[in-house]
């Protein structure tokens, strides 16, 4: 579960980006963050990662207080969460294996394990065999593709993904948020930012709309999903 | 995580991280090249300057030379006070050997240096006899106990005049100390430039990497993680330039300098195994440890994770 209490970040120039948001996400929910440029979703979502610190509030993700995290925990914290760029930012020196496989060799798997899964994966979006490509030797949607199962190697509780269809064509981008669905139906909580709203008109999910720093809408979730909702 | 776990995860992130290590070398092969060299270079200098240090202190404390007073006898003592001196003498502190050169012993002896002109020193050689005299020739141990030595044999009533080497060996041990305090300064300033050299190679490094960076501390890795490639880059380079150093020192001592000083008759040269537990270590300093230092730098000041 993800909660956000009375959660206030202001920058050094005292410029307030969240302003005292409350916002409760449980386990295994599919939410849209949505807003203009410049509402707050980034910033959001760098709370979430820990990369920005909260100035006023708490926020708790799976019951750890970012508030009391030492930096030494950091990094073992965002292990619990996948993050798929609108910009891919695959590391272009390396494969497409060697991408997919980078989280995996954070966790410190085996090099056998790794291959396991990094195979199955690649799989999962048909690119077997592409696997010792470079990222420049892929279409944008194959990138695309490969990020967002990077992201989901080290089987990371919560996934984030950022404008993940800024950069791709509407069929693609259907076909991405297909594969988001699936993540979801394995129980992943998924956080999609995004302003595109035919896209979120599109699959009935719960939506947090930001304005100003400040939540102004929060729908339901649909019956069928069946997860509580504010 | 358990301990064990924790271990085995831990020990499957070494050899990758070793193999990042490489790659970044290779990656930036032509500078990578360059820091190497410049640090072998580096270390050969600081070892030419251990090597000269060494032989020269090897060369003072073997010098027997040195550590012999001239004691010259009156003309007119009695050879029984001649030989109740030499035995007084010989009782002395800091006294190893005493031998008394007579005065037609010491006449033989400069017709013997006398080489070219030896036919001249034949020839004047009743002229000479007045003007030479009987000595004894004393070795001693130390330097440090040389003036009490000097004043004791300046007492003996046959002795008339005290020779001693005290000047050549102040000019030798200030030459000893000039060297080593250079070979200091040289060590400690080549290692500063050691560490600038491997700085701004793996700084460079770390600049065309900076977005990888950033997307594997979103990924969760640690500090550890990120840097140790760049650890290890550095140690590398280190390494390979204590081994390219150790083969150039071994080369041009070998083959060059010690061939040169025995050629010419300076003396002689130990071989350069005997070196190598003296220079070893200041080379490990120089290399290995100046660019772990480097590396610590980067990681501090560029890899703020």
């Amino acid at each position: 579960m993800i909660e956000f209490n009375g959660v206030t970040v202001k920058y050094d120039g005292g410029d307030v980006a969240l302003d005292n948001v409350s916002l409760k996400i449980n386990d295994g929910e599919f939410v849209f963050i949505v807003g203009h440029s410049g509402a707050g979703k980034t910033t959001l979502t760098k709370v979430l990662l820990g990369e920005k610190r909260v100035t006023l509030g708490n926020l708790k993700v799976n019951g750890c207080s970012l508030r009391n995290l030492k930096p030494k925990e950091l990094p073992h914290f965002r292990r619990n969460i996948g993050v798929v760029f609108q910009d891919f930012r695959l590391i272009e020196r390396k494969t497409v294996f060697e991408n997919v496989a980078l989280p995996l060799r954070i966790t410190g798997e085996g090099a056998s394990e790794i291959n396991k899964k990094v195979m199955s994966l690649l799989s999962l979006i048909r690119l077997e065999h592409k696997k010792d490509s470079f990222p420049r030797q892929l279409s944008g949607g194959e990138q695309q593709r490969v990020a967002f199962i990077r992201a989901i190697a080290a089987n990371p509780s919560i996934i984030i993904a950022d404008e993940p269809t800024g950069n791709v064509h509407r069929e693609l981008a259907l076909q991405l948020f297909d594969l988001l669905e699936k993540i979801n139906e394995k129980g992943k909580t998924v956080i999609v930012v995004t302003h595109d709203m035919e896209i979120v008109n599109r699959y009935p999910h719960r939506t947090v709309t930001i304005e100003n720093g400040k939540i102004i809408s929060d729908t339901a979730c649909t019956e069928e999903a069946g997860v509580g909702c504010e | 995580m358990s301990k064990k776990n924790n271990k085995k995860s831990k020990g499957n992130k070494l050899p990758y991280l070793f193999s990042e290590g490489l790659k970044g070398l290779y990656r930036n092969k032509v500078l990578s090249a360059a820091s190497i060299l410049v640090l072998s270079a580096c270390i050969v200098v600081v070892g030419l300057f251990m090597i000269l240090t060494h032989v020269i202190e090897n060369n003072l404390s073997v010098a027997d030379e040195l550590y012999v007073v001239t004691a010259y006898i009156s003309t007119k003592a009695e050879e029984e006070k001649i030989t109740n001196a030499f035995e007084k003498v010989k009782s002395f502190d800091n006294v190893t050997e005493v031998s008394f050169v007579s005065k037609e012993k010491a006449l033989e002896e400069l017709k013997a240096e006398g080489g070219d002109l030896s036919d001249v020193v034949k020839e004047y050689e009743n002229e000479l006899s007045s003007y030479i005299r009987a000595r004894f020739d004393i070795r001693f141990e130390s330097y440090d106990m040389l003036n009490a030595l000097v004043s004791e044999l300046e007492r003996v009533e046959v002795i008339e005049t005290v020779n001693t080497k005290l000047d050549l060996y102040h000019g030798i041990s200030n030459l000893k100390k000039a060297v080593t305090a250079i070979s200091s300064a040289l060590i400690l300033l080549l290692f500063v430039v050691a560490v600038f050299v491997t700085l701004n190679t793996v700084r460079i490094g770390i600049y065309y990497r900076k977005d990888e960076i950033s997307l594997m501390r979103y990924m969760g890795a640690t500090k550890g993680f990120i840097t140790a490639p760049y650890i290890i880059e550095c140690l590398f380079m280190g390494a390979v330039s204590v081994l390219i150093a150790v083969f150039c020192e071994y080369f041009l001592y070998s083959f060059v300098l010690r061939d040169w000083i025995m050629d010419y008759g300076l003396g002689t040269l130990p071989l350069f195994k005997e070196f190598l537990p003296t220079i070893l270590p200041a080379f490990f300093a120089v290399g290995v440890l100046s660019a772990s230092f480097s590396g610590a730098i980067c990681v501090k000041k560029y890899l703020s994770v």
